[in-house]
Parts: structure tokens; sequence; C-alpha cells
């Protein structure tokens, strides 16, 4: 009995709950009627429950809604049983989440294989006297295996998520190099000097192996379930094409797909041999990587010189562009630059005290317009920013409240965890107070344009060295960001020149916007 | 108030110079570090796209009394070799106190300064060339990886050889390869690309240089490393020349079409007419392999004594057209390094090929 997992589905939710009810009851007699006390504690025994279809809505605000008992109460022939609803389950040393979500499990992955790592840190993966092939081998061994524990049932359903996993077993493979996160080396040389496939490779090679233990296991296995996981088999045919291509030119089993017979009788019946076979799939992914990455860092290197020795030339063909050049993100007046617009707006709270204006609106997770409750902060402040009429209506009552913690703050993090996606915005009941003249926030920076307008109005002459040092003091003296002045600097001086063709020589600044 | 068109236009450049991230110090250090690696496509394209700008005028660079010359891939030592040709020569045309130091560069000769695919190796020479103590270099990568006979021998089934591992497409090797192979194209583009590597910084330092390997083939299907955008690009620097000829008429076995790529050796097509052996190009030709198993193509890696007279007499005449200055010294480590791998010791077996 240890370890089951039983999984079931219908055609509604009410169904399902029917079913699931039953199956408690049922499952708890027999126990019962053998004599087995079963743990219904915490952690022990729970339920996962995902309603989906028809009535999902409502669904959802019964079983997690504010008046929801948080069980399923199920009556069996000895007892009325009560089993724990959550949200997520470790079994067997992985994190289920009910949705299916993965960000906790490879949270949790990616921490237990740092832990490891630190473990024999300079003894082993730090160790300069061993060769980086043998630290690279006791790795694999020790660490991939724990952070890739039950990978080959993984299916990552965004792409944040996937970025998220790339990113941190590249960061990883950077502490075997012994450099620093921080350090600006591409994944490809990355990838290169550990002598390692790529992230997503290392989850093609779990899969490909899982799938020749799936086929030996024969009919023990869940092939019913398995087949209704389309996404996964998606990810195994892929997987499957990927291998194909790697051992096009170095074995005779030809097209996965156009030889599946031959595919599958080595799967189950010669598991060294596809062993083998995967193992010979990697090395050349990694020698195909190695390659390409050899080839554009010589070019890169060579560029590098031209370009420091003044040898490189301008290109043929011009690419015409009328649009600015990204700006990447910092601080004009700190003069420092961020890696990320998140970073950007830390600095721009911490250091100058600046917020975006829509949490001024905001002291708690209910919409004060539409009296919404969006559970999270920053849920509420995403509705504020994309609802006009919300957010104007807020505006013209004069709201101005202290705002609450942010998107990422520690208490935005609690409510989030707490709420766990399990609830739809729930629209409160009581009186929606009355319309309001609506108004808008200024989104402009009327100094920087005023200062600009006022900067090209009064220039004489031709000293243009002087005209352009003057606007780069007055955007040096502003607490902005790089990504903001500029579509002041060409408000203004299209204001500037639209006044001239007309002829005004008094009058108001019109405002253009940059598009 | 009034400004004209003219003064209109300034001020808008002046917006434009203002919102551009590389005109503020802060921003322009990570607006570069943000760019990703490019792909390969990417980066053919942008040397395919751009044109190689010589600075206007150009000040004789000194040169040192030591003349370092490098002979990369030279292979073993033997009668008729480009060194021994080039130290006979050298003393005839520049009596003028010199000495010339020929540095063999090949893994036969020494295990560590020769193995050009060590990273640690390729920066010492290219250090030694940027640093302007290297004069010249000889490189000849190895064409096994992109030899047209790969492409006779898989056309009979019965006994095969080996197959082709780039084409037109994937001149740095096809996509899917057997580890074996795959090993062999990264080795294969290692060396090639230090030679290209080698030349780029010899062009840029005045420096005199030559890569050799055959003839770009009329097929348009087949891979030649002259079809490489980084070497069409190479083409463009003043003084780089491409001259083609068939090394059988220089004394080879087989015909033996070959391309050079030389960098300022105005003279050296003349040279090798001059030494041209015959008129008439042999009939042999090197495929498959010979009753003892060895490939034909391997007795062909060493060039014929005719060629390497030719070669000899253009190295030398840059040699005696840029005499030495007196306040240039190189560096006493790498000085004693190229020293240490002047070969004298002439050996019996031609190196192996990665192909064996």
């Amino acid at each position: 009995m240890d370890d089951l997992a039983i999984p079931l589905t219908a055609k509604t939710n009410e169904e399902l709950h029917q079913n699931l009810c039953f199956a408690t009851s049922s499952i708890l007699d027999t126990l019962r009627a053998h004599a087995m006390t079963p743990n219904l504690g915490k952690g022990k025994t729970e339920i996962l429950f995902k309603p989906r279809g028809a009535k999902t809505q409502a669904f959802r605000k019964q079983l997690f809604g504010p008046q929801a008992p948080g069980c399923i109460t199920a009556l069996g022939e000895y007892d009325l049983y009560k089993v724990n609803l959550v949200n997520s389950y470790l079994h067997l040393g992985g994190l289920t989440h009910y949705t299916g979500d993965l960000r906790r499990e490879i949270r949790r992955r990616i921490a237990i294989a740092h832990q490891s790592f630190n473990k024999h840190r300079k003894l082993i993966y730090q160790n300069e006297h061993l060769s980086m092939r043998r630290r690279s081998e006791i790795f694999s061994s020790l660490i991939l295996s724990r952070l890739l524990y039950g990978a080959e049932t993984w299916y990552i359903q965004d792409m944040k998520t996937k970025e998220y996993l790339h990113t941190a077993i590249i960061k990883l493979f950077k502490r075997l190099l012994r450099c620093s996160v921080e350090d600006h080396i591409s994944d490809e040389e990355v990838l290169h000097r550990v002598t390692m496939p790529a992230p997503a490779v290392l989850l093609r090679i779990k899969r490909l192996s899982y799938l020749s233990s799936l086929l030996n296991s024969g009919t023990s296995a869940h092939w019913g379930l398995l087949n209704q996981d389309h996404a996964w088999l998606d990810l195994v045919r892929d997987d499957l094409q990927w291998m194909g291509d790697q051992l096009a030119n170095s074995c005779g089993l030809g097209n996965p797909f156009e030889h599946t017979e031959r595919w599958l009788e080595i799967m189950q019946f010669h598991k060294g041999y596809w062993k083998r076979l995967i193992r010979r799939a990697r090395e050349h992914s990694i020698l195909l990587n190695s390659r390409y990455y050899t080839c554009v860092a010589a070019h890169l290197r060579i560029r590098k010189r031209l370009q420091d020795q003044h040898f490189w030339g301008a290109p043929h063909e011009h690419q015409s562009s009328n649009s600015f050049p990204t700006m990447p993100f910092g601080c004009m007046l700190c003069g420092i630059s961020c890696k990320t617009f998140a970073g950007e707006g830390a600095h721009m709270n911490r250091t100058h005290g600046q917020i975006h204006p829509v949490r001024t609106l905001i002291d708690g997770t209910q919409c004060g317009a539409c009296l919404k409750e969006y559970f999270t902060h920053g849920k509420l402040k995403s509705h504020l920013i994309r609802s006009e009429s919300c957010r104007q209506q807020l505006i013209g009552r004069k709201m101005q409240v202290q705002p609450a913690p942010g998107h990422g703050s520690t208490r935005d993090a609690e409510l989030h965890l707490s709420w766990d996606g399990r609830l739809p915005p729930l629209q409160a009941g009581g009186p929606i107070p009355l319309a309001v003249c609506p108004r808008d926030f200024e989104q402009d920076n009327m100094e920087l344009f005023e200062a600009i307008s006022l900067l090209i109005v009064e220039f004489e002459g031709s000293d243009f060295a002087h005209l352009e040092s003057e606007a780069r003091n007055i955007i040096s003296s502003l607490p902005i960001s790089p990504g903001l002045f500029a579509p002041e600097l060409c408000g203004a001086f299209r204001a500037h020149f639209i006044r001239r063709r007309w002829g005004m020589t008094q009058g108001p600044l019109l405002r253009f916007n940059c598009v | 108030m009034g400004h004209d068109a003219g003064t209109l236009t300034q001020i808008q450049l002046c917006i434009d110079r203002l919102c551009d991230p590389d005109t503020w110090p802060f921003l322009k250090s990570l607006s570069r570090q943000k760019e990703s690696m490019p792909t390969l496509f990417e980066i053919e394209k942008e040397f395919a796209q751009t044109s190689v700008k010589p600075p206007g005028t150009t000040v004789p660079r000194p040169r040192s009394k030591e003349r370092i010359f490098l002979h990369v891939f030279s292979g073993r030592r033997r009668e008729g070799d480009l060194q021994l040709y080039m130290e006979q020569l050298f003393d005839q045309l520049c009596p003028d106190g010199t000495s010339l130091c020929v540095v063999s560069v090949d893994l036969v000769i020494n295990q560590q300064w020769g193995n050009v695919r060590l990273q640690s190796t390729q920066e010492f020479w290219i250090k030694g060339v940027l640093s302007g103590w290297v004069c010249g270099a000889l490189c000849g990568p190895p064409c096994e990886t992109w030899s047209q006979a790969r492409y006779v021998t898989a056309s009979h089934q019965q006994n095969r050889g080996p197959r082709p591992l780039r084409d037109s497409e994937c001149l740095w090797g096809l996509n899917s390869l057997s580890l074996r192979e795959a090993h062999q194209v990264a080795t294969g583009n290692d060396l090639l690309l230090f030679s290209i590597d080698l030349l780029y910084a010899l062009a840029i330092m005045d420096g005199f240089g030559v890569m050799k390997h055959p003839k770009e083939p009329e097929d348009q299907e087949k891979p030649s490393i002259w079809r490489l955008e980084i070497l069409r690009h190479l083409m463009q620097f003043p003084g780089v020349e491409l001259i083609d000829f068939a090394q059988g008429l220089l004394g080879a076995h087989t015909p033996k079409p070959t391309r050079l790529l030389a960098l300022n050796l105005p003279l050296l097509r003349a040279r090798l007419r001059e030494h041209q052996v015959t008129s008439e190009l042999p009939k042999r030709s090197a495929i498959g392999k010979t009753a003892e198993g060895v490939w034909r193509t391997a007795p062909l890696k060493e060039y014929p004594p005719s060629m390497n007279r030719a070669l000899a007499a253009a190295f030398c005449t840059w040699f005696h057209d840029h005499p030495a200055s007196t306040g240039m010294t190189i560096d006493p480590v790498f000085a004693d390094r190229c020293r240490a791998m002047i070969s004298r010791t002439f050996g019996a077996d031609i190196g192996p090929d990665y192909g064996g």
C-alpha cells in the first residue's frame, strides 16, 4: 500500500468529484476491513484535484473558495473519511503540483544539486588537479543524477520555466568551470569547456532511457495513461527524431518513424546497445556544439582584432533603420546600467523612491473600483495597468494610498503561495461605488521635455557640440531610465519643428510622442 | 528661434547621438555585453557583407635582426625541404648580419608548442606575430577532410573509401557524422582556423605568408576552403594574391592542382613558374590505397623540392626587401622557444593523417 497513487478522471467535474468520493471510501473501507488504519494526516494521504471543462470556475470556488472546508469528505461503511485537498504532493521524492506546473519541483532539484555540489566543491568539482574531463564525469554521476531525478516524466509547460531550468544548469556548469555566474561567457562556450550537452539534450537523454525501461516493464506500465499524455508523447517523438538525426551517419537503423519496429526491438530486447546508442547521440551533440562554438569564436576573435586595429570596414549593405537603437536599462543620474527592467525598477525605488504610479491605488488585494478580489498585489497591479476604466475611476476619486508591498516582495510571494492559482478573481458582493469623472496619470517626464525644448528654442549659432553637451548635462541630472529619455528628446524636437513650420514664435509647446 | 533646415538637421543628429547607448560610457559596456553569441550563419554573413578597410598611410614596421619564420604543419625534416632551401638562399640574399630562424610548428617536432589545437599554443604564436617578432609563415592545413578523393571513392561500392564529411552547404562539416568523423572534422577545422588566424595577424602586421590548399573544384556542390566567407574576406586585404598551379609541373607524381593564398609576396607567381621542372602534367592519380595499405595521397603531403625552392626564393626576397632595424628586439622567452623548435634531425617516416 505504500506510495500508492491512483489517477482518476471523468467527463465532468461533478462526476469526477463523485468518483473521487467513491474511490476514497472504497479503498479506506477495504483497508479497515483488513484491520489496517491508513494515516490520513498531512503529507501522508492527500488529494490533488484539477477541475477542467465547463463550470470549472464555479467548481473551483466550491472546492477552494473562502467557505470551502479544504478536504474531500467520503462516507464509507465504517466511518466518515476526510482527506486533505492539497495543491502539491511529494510523491517518491518528486513534488507533483495539481496543475502539472514544475517550477517548484525544478527549484527544489536545483537546490539539491547545489547542495551536493557544495559538499565536494573543493575536493572534486573545483579541484584544478583533476582534469576537466574527470570532473565532468563525476559531476554527471553525482550532481546531474540528483538534479534530473524524475526529469524523464517532466513536461515543462511554459517558456519561462524552460529558460529557468536552462539557466540554472548552465550556472552549475559555470561553477564547475570555477567562473562567476556574473562572468559573460556564452552558453555555447560553457558547454564547450565542460564538454557537456545542452540542458535540453540532458532531458532528451533521460526520456529516451526511460522509454526503454517502460517498454521492458511490459504490461505493468500504465499504457492507457501514457497514451493520453499527448504532450509528453510529442516530446518523446521529437527525442526519437533528434536521436535519429544524431545517428543518421553512424548506424544503419534509419529513420525511427520509417523503421519503428527496428527501433522498438532494440529498446526492448537490446538494452545495452540502446544505452550505447544514446551515449553516442550524446557525444555527437557535444561535438556538434563544440564545432559550431569553435568556428564562431574564431570568427569573433578575428573580427575583434580587425576592429581593434581599424581594419574592419563598413558593411556593403547598409541596414537603414528609422528606429532608435534599443536602450539598455539603468539610471541616468547615477550613471549605472542594469541588466533587466526589474533591476532598473528596484534601483529607482530604493535610491530615488520612484514607484509605479498604479501602486498608489493599491492598499490590499481587492480592486476598489470593480470590487474584484485578486489575491495578490502583483495581480491587482497588472489589473489596474490593463483596465483603463478601473484605473481612471480610482484616480478620478483622487485615491492616494500608502503603497502595499509590490510584486516580488516577501509579502506578495506569501500571498501568491497561498493563492497558488486555485481561484479565479472573485467578485465581491456589495454596491459598486458611483462612477466619477475618469482621469489618468501624466505619463511623460515633463521636466525633461521642458528643459530640452527650452534648450532647442534658445539655441543660436553653430556650436552643436555645446548643445549636445548641455543636453547631456540635463539628462544626467535626472533620475530617469535610458529607455525613457529618447521619446522625450524626439518629442521636444518635433514640437520645435512644427512650431517653426507654422511660423509660431510664441504659444504653448506642442507634444508629439515618438512612435 | 528661426532655425534653418541645416540647423534642424544638425539638432536632429545631436538627438540621434544622445539616443545612442554607445555614446554613454556606462551604458556602452552593458549594451555590448548583452549581445548573445551569433550563429555561424550570422557571423559568416557579417564577414561576407563587410569589407577590409586598410589604413590610408602605412609606416614601415621595424624588423628585428633575428628573422623568425613559422613553417606550420611542416612535417618531418627531409632532403629538399623548405627549411633547407631557405637557409641556403638566405645566406646568399641577406648577407647583412641578420639571422634566419625557421621554426617548424608541427606535432612531430614538439608535442606542446607544435600542437596548434591547444589554445595556449595558438595564443603564443599569434602573440608573436602581433608583436612583430614573426615576419612570415607558411601553412598548409590538412586537406584530408576536404579532399575531392572522398567523392571519387564514394561512387565505387566495392573498395569504398572514406565518405565526404563536408558539402557546399555545410563547409564546416556535415551535421550528422560518426563520432570518429566528427572528431576528424573538428581537428581539421581547428587547424584551418589557426592558419587563417595567423594569416590575418600577418596581414595586419604587414608580414608575409602563404596558405596552401587544393585548388577550388569546378563543381559547385563540392566543398573547398576557398568558398569560406572568412577566406573570401581575407582575400580583400591589399597584397593578397591567389595563385593556381599544378604541383605536377614542379615534380609531384600526380597533377595535384593547388591554390596558394600569397600575402605580400608579389614575386611568388614568377618564382613558381621559374621552378617548373616539366611542361607536361603527370598522368597518375592518387586514389585509394597502395598494396601496403597506405593512402596514395599520403606522400603528396610533402611538397616537391622544386616547389620548396620557389617558395624559399620568394620568402628570402621579402627578407632582402625588408631590412632589419636596430631598435627592434624580440622577447627572449619567445626567441628561445623559437630557437628550440628549429628542427635539425631528418625524419624517415611521413607522419600519419587523422584518417591513418
